[in-house]
């Protein structure tokens, strides 16, 4: 193979700028996300544990959908079919005068499929630590919002903290699907340094190393949060 | 034992493709590929209307497709050969040049605008088409300047040659544009035909397919001067000096006898367009004496 490699030119302008602002959309668009995520993905995650069936159906239809579809096509229908639907006025500021149109639909979008699978880990959680206590705390007097509030919520969510640790991972590395509507995150800002340099490989593998170093940093983030919040004793207190 | 040093010998050597590759390039490799094998490998676009496209029966065809089948035709008789197998892969903006930069491809056959840049890693047949910059609208937004785009939203591909140009028309123009990034062709064309960008920048050549490609082809306008100078070619593999040889001589001959300007006017007449002047010299300066 035919290729001169050349890894000066990423330190380059404007190469360098690019790689930079890819890496910051990239870190906005996860966050982005991971805010929908957390927050959609809770509710939903605890409307599938409660009594009331017409709740439980609407947060299993949720689940059912948004996990279902591949993000793709999801981030497709926000982006080119959603803003169409609405009553035309309303569309056209979507489209054009909502600030940076392209950012929020993709931390909507993603943040919304991630939502779906945050859900199901807070569900999980709620059912495998706290829901069994549910009867003595209820039996205590509480009410069932205060025994959620208190008792079943802390517990429940305090196990989950390791696996939600993966899901934000999936969110990091999701966040480069958005390139497909034009954002220039750091996939994309390879790619486009590839296209006027031909150093793909450079590029690429720069961005390789930039996802994994983005990964370990989320990876160590959240086992700080475990911590904290004592997720770790719970598990070792376990029986 | 044995394995074990035959397993360092394998890794050793590896290792030194992977850092010297450019010496396990042999020179003139698709000649001697086409003398071993009789094939050739042409990369060609997919939707890119009237220069390299799939026809209603799924074949490559256009205008490239053409001039390459010439060039292909010289080579065979250059090299007499008695035949020549063609296989077609498809590639895309994105990757057409890293498909000819590692040998996958041994000539693309669409419409790559010739730069410095690109040279560095890739070899560029003549001229063969010119394009310049345009702005796709509209007809009912009233765009027909660069000068009508202040205020407005500008949609343009990431990756061409048309970005760099855009910066430098808004900073000429002092334009106050928020300028939208797409991904590729059909994205622009569906950013202006939903409102999302009032105008799509970019090289005329792909305007073509796109308003035939469009459900109201009626509502669109190609406006604005046209803009910078983008000569296209063929791309060929670096270190094929006989081969690219074949390609000048026999695009040359056709400058000259003007079948060049036929066959740009059997795919591009429908279109309304004729050999422009920028065109028109490029071919009279690849038209060495024999």
């Amino acid at each position: 193979m035919n290729y001169r490699w050349n890894w000066g030119i990423l330190l380059q302008e404007p190469y360098w700028s690019w790689i930079w602002s890819g890496l910051e959309w990239t870190l906005l668009i996860s966050l982005g996300s991971w805010i929908v995520a957390l927050a959609v993905g809770t509710l939903f995650g605890i409307a599938r544990t409660v009594t009331n069936r017409a709740v439980r159906a609407v947060a299993d239809l949720y689940v059912g959908v948004f996990r279902n579809i591949p993000p793709l096509v999801q981030l497709f229908l926000w982006y080119s079919v959603f803003p169409e639907v609405l009553p035309e006025a309303v569309g056209l500021w979507v489209k054009r005068d909502m600030p940076s149109p392209q950012f929020v639909t993709a931390s909507v979008a993603i943040g919304l499929f991630m939502a779906a699978r945050v859900a199901e880990q807070v569900r999980a959680g709620i059912d495998a630590a706290g829901l069994h206590l549910m009867p003595a705390a209820l039996a205590t007097g509480l009410r069932p919002w205060q025994a959620y509030r208190l008792i079943v919520l802390p517990l429940g969510l305090r196990t989950i903290i390791k696996p939600l640790t993966s899901e934000f991972l999936i969110t990091v590395k999701m966040s480069s699907i958005s390139l497909t509507i034009g954002v220039l995150e750091l996939t994309a800002e390879s790619r486009h340094i590839e296209n006027y340099t031909f150093q793909g490989f450079e590029a690429f593998g720069v961005a390789t190393i930039l996802y994994l170093l983005l990964g370990l940093a989320v990876t160590a983030i959240m086992g700080l949060v475990d911590r904290w919040f004592g997720g770790d004793r719970l598990r070792r207190a376990a029986p | 034992m044995k394995s074990v040093q035959r397993v360092l010998i394998l890794a050793g050597a590896l290792s030194a493709a992977l850092i010297v590759p450019a010496a396990a390039q042999t020179v003139d490799a698709i000649v001697a590929k086409l003398r071993s094998t009789g094939t050739l490998t042409m990369g060609y676009r997919e939707t890119l209307l009237p220069t390299s496209y799939l026809d209603d029966n799924k074949k490559p065809t256009g205008y490239a497709i053409e001039m390459c089948h010439r060039i292909i035709d010289d080579a065979k008789k250059e090299l007499k050969l008695p035949e020549i197998k063609v296989n077609y892969v498809p590639v895309t903006i994105q990757t057409r040049q890293a498909l000819v930069a590692n040998g996958t491809i041994d000539l693309e056959c669409g419409g790559t605008v010739n730069t410095f840049a690109r040279n560095k890693q890739v070899d560029f047949s003549p001229v063969s088409y010119v394009a310049a910059s345009q702005l796709l609208v509209l007809k009912k937004s009233g765009i027909a300047a660069f000068a009508d785009l202040n205020g407005k939203i500008v949609a343009v591909a990431t990756g061409g040659s048309s970005e760099p140009e855009l910066k430098h028309i808004i900073e000429e123009n002092k334009l106050n544009v928020r300028v939208l990034t797409v991904n590729d062709h059909a994205a622009g064309l569906s950013a202006v035909e939903s409102r999302r960008a009032d105008a799509y920048f970019n090289d005329n050549a792909a305007f073509f397919s796109l308003i035939k490609q469009s459900k109201a082809p009626d509502n669109l306008a190609v406006v604005g001067p046209e803009y910078g100078y983008s000569p296209q070619g063929f791309m060929v593999p670096k270190n094929n000096p006989t081969f690219l040889w074949i390609v000048h001589h026999s695009m040359g001959q056709m400058f000259k006898s003007g079948e060049a300007d036929k066959i740009y006017n059997k795919w591009f007449g429908p279109f309304g367009a004729t050999v422009g002047p920028k065109l028109k010299a490029a071919w009279e300066t690849f038209s060495y004496p024999e």
